[in-house]
């Protein structure tokens, strides 16, 4: 058994959309050893979300999805449906931001559990699956386990909603949870429970984690390592202590530097790029973050840098990488 | 900051709501808001923060009077909107804007931008077409958007942040004193966030605004709030110096709340979060009796139970609803405080400034 359970090698995911061609996913490489957890960060369009989805095989028909995708050493890229499914649930399982639109408003709560149960495996009686739905909700500590079965998804809280949906996720043992923007819609107190109860289950189940976020914040608490992407590719990866030690990526410097932090003064302004992220159609040569970027010159306008191992365990790509910190 | 008459006083403030139960029977009252005071200054920043539920919109929808509230004053320049009917409350409220959340929600999908904007200004007549059209030009080159190259565009062709610096522009097209901004950039990414924040601190001080700036992300409100105030299931606990607040909260709920906040410091990677307080808030139809954060305060005894705890002032405009308010230094990672800090038990009614230490 390789101590690797997934390898991203050169994915990439491209849409048809009005006679254009979208790369939604450019090229990403990156790796989920067994029980680690992994940051995914990027803005809404950096192809975070499409490339977990592509992990567990939920993009339409539509998308054309090219690349390597190593899955516990079974190649999932061109693979049937039908062996996808297979894997989806016991091998990779996934939890979404929006719990309300995940959950069926018109079934129980102890039924929507059941269901997951019994599709991971076939003949498992119903009052076995009765028995592992309270076992699940226990797991993910909801409070008063047993009645909550009985209940509508209405009759819970938002964060209760999104315990269920872990339960759900949890039903066949998977070996990797993709929490995609899992706490987004959650209050900061939910967050921070939320996110205490994913990380104490994975310690417990020995299960790998891709946590999918716009929050450089989130992943500094929780992730192992962070991978940053940017208009469909991986612009920075490093373990995490190292990569916030010391950033090189301008992009990653500027998401870091916009976040709004206690120890900033009132009315101080945030450092701001100017700008948005590229129209994915418009498939321009060179560094897609030239536009916005701080460091840029006529070299990032012509040649994408390649995304490479600059120091052990340290990737990124830049043809101007931020210098050394001085220790302030 | 202020000088003299507050631009808004809002006075023992109540908002109720009856829920139904099937077949229309009246199962409950939600105390969304119960007996909140607070005043804001003119150019002043007023940050509103609380979780899910506690009341923050309500308040926000109260002072606008819609609905109207259940009882209470909102003193505008002098005014009491409460009292008003018809033209005068539309006059006055003509002076109060709000942006929302979601701005393709705020949007009215089949309008153009630019008639969007100049909504606001046919609704109230103001000025002649050629006036207005004008006006919709200036408002939308303050908010950063080319009014040649979007003004014709429809909501569905602009990203998120350009929605919103249009839901921006509409709320400044009637030059309006007080803007309330209810989680206005809550859905916005990082990059684009910190954007609009700065746009709505250039258009503050350039425009002389005054802001009520609601939100659930304590870190971004210290940002733009001159004071902050916190809600927990309808009433006002904490309110007081944004600088003062988060270097000392005195209640408990706000402690809890700034150990929620995930800190942006690998250095301490895994011990940032994990003092938050547990479980949820209750039912507001059937809050607990005394102060509602007993149930989920570390510091609660047997006076929580019995006795509300009325909102005080421990220091300079520094005011706390609770009866083991407690000085703990911001430090992340350390968020139990102990209650044996002193019980600083200070008697006193709700102005009571005599608080020494």
């Amino acid at each position: 058994m390789s101590e690797s359970l997934l390898e991203v090698n050169d994915l990439r995911v491209d849409f048809h959309h009005d006679g254009q061609l979208v790369r939604a996913v450019d090229g990403l490489t990156y790796s989920v050893r067994r029980g680690q957890t992994v940051a995914v960060i990027g803005e809404s369009g950096s192809g975070k979300t499409v490339s977990s989805r592509a992990i567990i095989g939920l993009l339409p028909p539509t998308a054309k999805v090219s690349g390597s995708i190593r899955f516990d050493e079974v190649e999932m890229v061109g693979l049937a449906e039908k062996a996808i499914r297979s894997h989806r649930g016991c091998g990779v399982a996934m939890v979404f931001q929006d719990p309300t639109r995940s959950l069926n408003p018109t079934m129980r709560v102890g039924a929507q559990i059941r269901e997951a149960i019994q599709t991971q495996a076939a003949k498992v009686s119903r009052a076995a699956a009765q028995d592992r739905s309270l076992e699940l909700l226990e797991l993910v500590r909801l409070p008063a386990a047993r009645e909550r079965l009985e209940q509508y998804p209405h009759q819970l809280s938002g964060g209760m909603r999104q315990r269920v949906m872990i339960a759900i996720a949890l039903a066949g043992s998977p070996k990797l949870l993709i929490a995609d923007e899992a706490t987004t819609a959650l209050d900061v107190t939910t967050q921070a429970q939320i996110m205490e109860l994913l990380r104490d289950l994975q310690q417990r189940l020995g299960m790998a984690l891709i946590m999918i976020s716009h929050d450089l914040g989130l992943a500094a608490s929780f992730a192992d390592e962070v991978v940053v992407m940017y208009a469909g590719r991986a612009v920075e990866r490093a373990p995490t202590r190292k990569l916030f030690a010391q950033v090189r990526m301008p992009y990653t410097r500027a998401l870091l530097d916009a976040i709004p932090r206690l120890e900033n003064a009132s009315h101080s302004p945030l450092a701001a790029v100017p700008g948005q992220p590229p129209n994915l159609a418009l498939r321009e040569p060179g560094c897609p973050f030239t536009p916005r970027c701080p460091s840029a010159t006529d070299k990032c306008r012509e040649h994408a840098p390649s995304f490479e191992e600059h120091e052990p365990d340290h990737l990124w790509a830049c043809w101007h990488p931020c210098a050394d910190e001085v220790a302030v | 900051m202020s000088t003299g008459q507050p631009l808004l006083d809002v006075r023992n403030l109540v908002q109720e709501f009856e829920v139904r139960a099937q077949g229309g029977v009246r199962s409950g009252v939600v105390q969304a808001v119960s007996d909140v005071t607070f005043s804001l200054g003119k150019g002043e920043t007023l940050g509103l923060v609380g979780e899910t539920g506690s009341g923050k919109s309500s308040l926000a929808r109260a002072i606008l009077q819609a609905p109207r509230p259940k009882s209470g004053q909102v003193l505008f320049e002098g005014t009491d909107l409460v009292a008003l009917r018809g033209r005068a409350l539309l006059r006055a409220r003509r002076q109060i804007q709000m942006v929302f959340q979601d701005p393709f929600g705020s949007l009215d999908p089949k309008w153009s931008v630019a008639r969007i904007v100049e909504e606001p200004l046919i609704a109230f007549s103001a000025g002649s077409r050629a006036q207005r059209r004008s006006r919709v030009t200036e408002v939308l080159e303050l908010v950063g958007l080319d009014p040649g190259r979007y003004g014709d565009r429809r909501p569905r062709s602009l990203s998120g942040g350009q929605a919103q610096r249009v839901a921006i522009a509409r709320a400044l097209a009637l030059d309006p004193a007080l803007i309330i901004y209810d989680e206005a950039v809550s859905s916005l990414d990082v990059l684009i966030r910190a954007q609009v924040l700065n746009l709505l601190e250039r258009l503050r001080s350039e425009l002389s605004l005054t802001y009520l700036f609601i939100a659930h992300d304590l870190a971004l409100v210290k940002q733009v709030s001159d004071r902050v105030a916190v809600m927990y299931l309808g009433k006002l606990v904490e309110i007081g110096p944004a600088e003062a607040l988060y270097r000392e909260p005195l209640h408990p709920y706000t402690v809890a709340l700034l150990a929620s906040i995930p800190n942006p410091d690998p250095m301490a990677p895994r011990a940032a979060v994990t003092q938050t307080i547990r479980g949820e808030p209750p039912s507001p139809i059937d809050p607990p009796s005394g102060c509602r954060f007993r149930t989920r305060c570390p510091r609660a005894q047997d006076i929580c139970a019995s006795e509300e705890p009325p909102l005080r002032s421990l220091a300079d405009r520094h005011s706390v609803a609770c009866h083991f308010p407690g000085g703990r230094e911001l430090n992340h990672g350390d968020a139990r405080a102990p209650a044996a800090r002193e019980p600083a038990r200070l008697a006193g009614g709700a102005h009571d400034s005599a608080a020494s230490n």
